[in-house]
């Protein structure tokens, strides 16, 4: 999982793609925000998910 | 200040029986809480934009329906027409021609709308600060906060300024002020008030309710909001056959004096007959994380519209916030609502057959304004994470919950959430009812 010296590359990547213009202060506090979401979802990899659809799937009609 | 010398502390029962025995008008009415207003909001900031002459010409004549002549905020999240929509933001503004929804059927139902009130920016916050139009102050000590975002309609409610308040809530926005200012606030079942007009901010969990100082307050604006002919609530106390859940996850891991007041609390429904037992989730342990994911992203978003063009008058913690949520990739986003399916799993099992879970509103009293950290069961830990601690694990099942006063530490209220199924409000509501009449939180200090 990528701390935030890692997440700066990726950071300014997917920023060029989405338009993003970041000043170097910035860039380094959205990586640090985006490795910490990044951290979280690996935990929640964890959990059991095979097969499991995502909430706000398609309406239960029964 | 008692209820009967100023009219604007009246509940909302009270000053329709006044009305309808003609001892009061709803001029007279909204002329007390404009002078309220006038003289309080200058220290609370509870008001961004107030329609004095507005409100005064609607009190002349009023709508009539169940809320006849009562003085009620809107969120300034929420569309009024003829009035600014600043969703707290700096510069960021709309002037909506109609009402949303959720105001039209309050106004349809005579209600008197005062203005629009204060909200941390675009509602992304639990705090009740905003560094653009300044922060809102808690009534029952103004050097504290009074929570978010829906800080504006609670202040006002709690300190007279209003006689209810419309809220939204998303991870915990109308159950934290309503927790931290001693209010009764309903986060309904999702989708069961309208949301248009609404300025978004996350879509899997935004709802809009009400904030009240009465159960029976917030058991009648609910059923205005829902579309519903108001029905009263049957008079209190007994809870025979009702079967109660302790969350006990959520309970230990609030400061001590807020699991002693629920425990008590329970032991007070049980001598009115109801059953409770201890359920755990331990899913709940991964709340957090799921509801940061998924908000970050849905917020982004939301915000997309006009972010590009405006993202220079965020406040630097809002706008970082809606940066990493555009830049998280969807698997990300698509394993949080995954676990998301989990966890509401796991806290239906909980429910199982119960008819309501118990969980603190917030972990702790309302902190000093300028706090940045807390300290709860001994760990230092941020003020946003404690706020939301026991507030968001909630909103990932949509299920209704309604949120009541449960205790006071050094004169400052504390809160406990009454958690249903879908659409069990009125159950909820019941319960609560039996509640008030055993614990009264009393007026603010101001």
């Amino acid at each position: 999982m990528p701390g935030v010296e890692d997440a700066l590359e990726l950071t300014a990547s997917l920023a060029r793609a989405n338009g993003l213009e970041l000043s170097r202060e910035r860039l380094r506090a959205v990586a640090q925000g985006l490795a910490d979401l990044l951290e979280m979802a690996a935990g929640l990899e964890e959990l059991p998910l095979e097969g499991v659809e995502p909430a706000g799937g398609p309406p239960r009609w029964e | 200040v008692s209820a009967t010398s100023d009219p604007a502390l009246l509940t909302i029962a009270q000053a329709l029986d006044e009305m309808r025995a003609r001892r009061l008008s709803a001029l007279e009415l909204t002329e007390a809480v404009l002078n309220r207003i006038e003289r309080l909001n200058p220290t609370l900031n509870a008001y961004l934009h107030v329609d004095h002459e507005g409100a005064l010409n609607a009190a002349r004549t009023p709508h009539p329906g169940p809320l006849s002549g009562i003085p009620i905020c809107i969120k300034d999240l929420v569309d009024v027409a003829a009035m600014p929509t600043t969703a707290g933001g700096k510069d960021w503004r709309r002037d909506p021609h109609e009402d949303a929804a959720s105001v039209a059927k309050l106004r349809g139902a005579g209600a008197i709308i005062l203005g629009k009130a204060h909200t941390n920016e675009f509602a992304y916050g639990i705090d009740g600060r905003n560094e653009h139009w300044g922060n809102c102050r808690n009534p029952h000590d103004v050097t504290r906060i009074c929570g978010g975002s829906s800080s504006g309609s609670a202040v006002a409610t709690a300190a007279g300024l209003a006689l209810a308040g419309l809220g939204t809530d998303t991870a915990g926005s109308i159950r934290a002020p309503a927790s931290l200012c001693g209010l009764v606030g309903v986060r309904p079942t999702l989708g069961l008030v309208s949301r248009d007009g609404v300025v978004p901010l996350a879509w899997s969990y935004d709802a809009v309710g009400p904030l009240a100082r009465t159960v029976k307050d917030a058991a009648l604006v609910l059923d205005v909001l829902a579309g519903r002919q108001p029905t009263p609530l049957p008079p209190p106390p007994r809870l025979d056959g009702v079967r109660l859940g302790l969350l006990e996850d959520l309970i230990e891991a609030a400061e001590p004096y807020v699991e002693s007041a629920i425990r008590e609390m329970a032991a007070s429904l049980q001598s009115l007959g109801a059953h409770v037992v201890s359920v755990r989730a331990g899913l709940l342990r991964h709340a957090g994380a799921i509801h940061q994911i998924v908000q970050h992203v849905e917020a982004a978003q939301a915000h997309r519209p006009w972010f590009d063009a405006q993202r220079e008058r965020y406040s630097d913690a809002v706008r970082r916030r809606l940066e990493v949520g555009r830049l998280l990739p969807a698997s990300a986003y698509l394993t949080a609502q995954q676990a998301r399916t989990l966890l509401v799993g796991e806290l239906t099992r909980a429910m199982g057959p119960l008819d309501a879970l118990l969980a603190p509103s917030t972990p702790m009293v309302a902190p000093l304004q300028e706090v940045e950290e807390v300290t709860v069961r001994g760990a230092r830990i941020p003020l946003r994470a404690a706020l939301l601690s026991c507030l968001a694990p909630i909103s990932q099942a949509g299920w209704p919950v309604v949120a009541v006063p449960v205790g006071r530490l050094l004169g400052l209220p504390f809160g406990v959430q009454i958690i249903g199924r879908p659409r069990s409000e009125r159950g909820l509501l019941e319960i609560a009812a039996a509640w008030e009449h055993l614990f009264a939180i009393g007026p603010a200090a101001l």
